[in-house]
């Protein structure tokens, strides 16, 4: 949360705060510039806080069970845009459909208000021209979190706490937004974990999923994308589904995968009873035949004290088919563990280059990772 | 305040021991945004409509249907799990069927021909839910450019990839949607009502409510989601499942697709999969 009102509030909350009167503000915007994983850049539209950089995704809302909650957005950009409360079952007034609401045109302010009675994941998206604002960019989380970090009253509890926004887009359209039109042929070519990809998720550590066995991790899933998003669960992580859509589920269940259908959000409780190094991998299916569109793999460590893809180390090539060079700035006992967590093998590295055979591999993503904290990905082909 | 005794929906009052009903098979065709569309539907007259009927039974009673095939080609008169053998009605000829349906739920019957099935011929059986009144979501989309191919019987399968260009639910699509009473669900405040939808289409669709939660009462892709309270959920290639909504707050509000190309007609937004949830005080 970044709003400065907000935060004040949320600093000032006890565990069992009573509830608080929230106001965020925002603008839209249509002139993101965005780094695809692959080094290419293309536009994106979107909300920002006032005072702060347009992000993609949108900043993300957290308030908590039963705040008033105001969301005050100015349009200064050339297009009329709308805020909807995904989920949220606002009246229809703050609805943000255009046609049923109002729109906020150039120049206008306009102020959406709900109660924030459910404890769950949410979303908040432009409603106008929805199919392509949208793929545009213009969505980002709201969260509304029970306090004393239990996922819902009565509920279970967590340690720790990762919300993921899974996203996509095409770069034709992105690049210029007229060749949306006609609105069926829009077909994502880049998919997104909260505004990053590929490579990208490994650079950010505040995406990775991190704690140590025995204590539970709250994931909040929303799928916001044009395609169906896959989670398959690392190994040694028991996840357990408790919530969708800002209810409690009759009855939890547990799984390894979890299908989120666009619009959809679930949260699931992730307990880790092993040392875990791998990864929370994301599919993204098509809504058209089922085929696989594309994938991004979030970083899994548990029990790691600290995951660091270390300056040292450097990994060529990558991705590698017969063999691989790590170098690295000091000696170590590395080890090898598949997507699933696996482990699958051991090398000992020399202070400088050390060259691997791995022909013998399957195909897929591995992490490498020294006991210092230390850790690569490398994708054999 | 709609009418729940459309001209469409043979309802029966419960309690009752059987209901009879003649269907036409009719294929025809139609101009949709200035796209030609070869449709085939299962008609209560013997006047081709792209909509096809919406039936209710209560559980456990009767159905004996009568089913007069008007296409040159033969048909099935199919039910998942239900009913696949013995269903066939000859070209321009004329079966009957008797069905019992034991479990509540939303059921959904098609013709399995590639002739059929492949260009909207399907339609919706609920069975019990009562005393609710009950909506109808019978979801399709297709290719308009593959239908002469499919309805003539030239090609037996959609080409691929895919690339739906119009999407309907009850035949019809937005703002149309709101001039059929089976898919625009006007209602009183404090209204309780089912909704029985089915996927007979060629892709996977996903449905987001505003203004409102609703109960998955059944579902025969996902069992499992019974008594789920979703706002948003999705509707597989085949499915047939029911919702329950309590009409709890005063507005207008959309339903979609929320994959949101369908919501579009023939690359214009809005249209498609898309009604209204109308609550009047």
């Amino acid at each position: 949360m970044k709003h400065p009102i907000a935060i004040l509030l949320i600093s000032l909350l006890p565990l069992q705060a009573a509830a608080q009167h929230v106001q965020f503000d925002l603008y839209s915007a249509m002139d993101g510039q965005l780094e695809l994983s692959d080094g290419v850049f293309t536009n994106f539209w979107g909300y920002g806080f006032i005072g702060e950089a347009m992000t993609m995704p949108a900043p993300e809302l957290v308030v908590q069970t039963g705040d008033t909650v105001d969301v005050t957005m100015y349009n200064p950009s050339n297009e009329s845009h709308t805020i909807h409360l995904h989920g949220l079952d606002v009246d229809q007034v703050n609805d943000g459909v255009p046609q049923t609401s109002f729109y906020v045109n150039t120049g206008e302010t306009a102020t959406y208000s709900f109660v924030a009675k459910h404890p769950g994941t949410y979303l908040y998206h432009c409603h106008v021209t929805t199919t392509q604002h949208l793929t545009m960019g213009m969505y980002g989380l709201l969260v509304v979190k029970e306090p004393g970090y239990v996922l819902y009253a009565g509920g279970p509890g967590y340690q720790h706490e990762r919300d993921f926004l899974f996203s996509d887009l095409e770069v034709r359209v992105n690049d210029d937004p007229l060749q949306a039109f006609p609105f069926h042929t829009i077909r994502p070519d880049h998919f997104m974990v909260n505004g990053r990809s590929g490579d990208q998720l490994l650079q950010d550590q505040s995406l990775w999923i991190t704690a140590n066995a025995g204590e539970p991790v709250a994931l909040r899933l929303a799928n916001i994308s044009y395609t169906v998003v896959r989670c398959a669960f690392p190994a040694g992580g028991i996840a357990t589904v408790y919530m969708s859509d800002g209810r409690v589920l009759p009855q939890p269940f547990i799984t390894d995968t979890l299908e989120i259908y666009p619009g959809e959000r679930f949260t699931v409780l992730l307990m880790p009873q092993v040392d875990i190094t791998g990864t929370l991998q994301v599919d993204h299916y098509s809504m058209l035949d089922g085929t696989l569109q594309g994938s991004n793999a979030i970083p899994v460590g548990v029990g790691i004290p600290t995951l660091v893809n270390g300056p040292t180390w450097n990994v060529a090539p990558n991705p590698a088919r017969a063999e691989v060079v790590l170098t690295v700035g000091a000696g170590a006992l590395v080890r090898w563990t598949a997507a699933d967590g696996r482990l699958v093998r051991e090398d000992r590295l020399v202070r400088g280059a050390n060259r691997i055979d791995v022909s013998g591999m399957p195909p897929g993503l591995y992490m490498v990772y020294d006991a210092h904290g230390h850790v690569a990905r490398v994708v054999v082909d | 305040m709609r009418s729940f005794y459309s001209a469409f929906l043979l309802f029966v009052a419960f309690p009752s021991f059987a209901l009879d009903v003649t269907l036409y098979i009719h294929k025809d065709s139609s101009e949709v945004y200035g796209r030609i569309v070869h449709g085939c539907a299962f008609n209560t007259t013997d006047t081709y409509s792209s909509k096809s009927a919406l039936l209710r039974v209560g559980t456990g009673e009767v159905l004996n249907v009568t089913i007069i095939n008007r296409d040159t080609l033969e048909h099935t008169f199919t039910i998942d799990d239900v009913i696949s053998t013995g269903n066939v009605i000859a070209p321009n000829g004329t079966a009957m069927f008797t069905v019992t349906l034991n479990a509540a739920g939303s059921y959904r019957y098609y013709s399995d021909r590639s002739y059929g099935a492949l260009i909207g011929a399907g339609g919706i059986i609920l069975v019990g839910h009562q005393p609710y009144p009950a909506f109808y979501w019978n979801l399709f989309d297709l290719n308009s450019s593959a239908t002469h191919g499919l309805a003539s019987g030239q090609l037996v399968a959609i080409p691929t990839p895919y690339e739906p260009d119009l999407f309907f639910m009850n035949g019809t699509h937005f703002p149309f949607t709101l001039d059929d009473p089976d898919t625009y669900v006007d209602v009183q405040m404090g209204d309780t009502v089912v909704i029985s939808i089915v996927n007979g289409g060629n892709m996977e669709h996903v449905f987001h409510f505003h203004g409102f939660h609703v109960r998955i009462l059944d579902s025969k892709m996902q069992p499992e989601r019974a008594g789920w309270i979703k706002d948003t959920f999705p509707v597989k290639m085949g499915e047939a499942m029911t919702v329950m909504l309590v009409a709890g707050q005063v507005g207008t509000y959309p339903v979609h697709d929320h994959f949101l190309i369908a919501v579009t007609n023939a690359g214009l937004y809005p249209g498609g999969m898309l009604t209204l949830i109308n609550v009047n005080q």
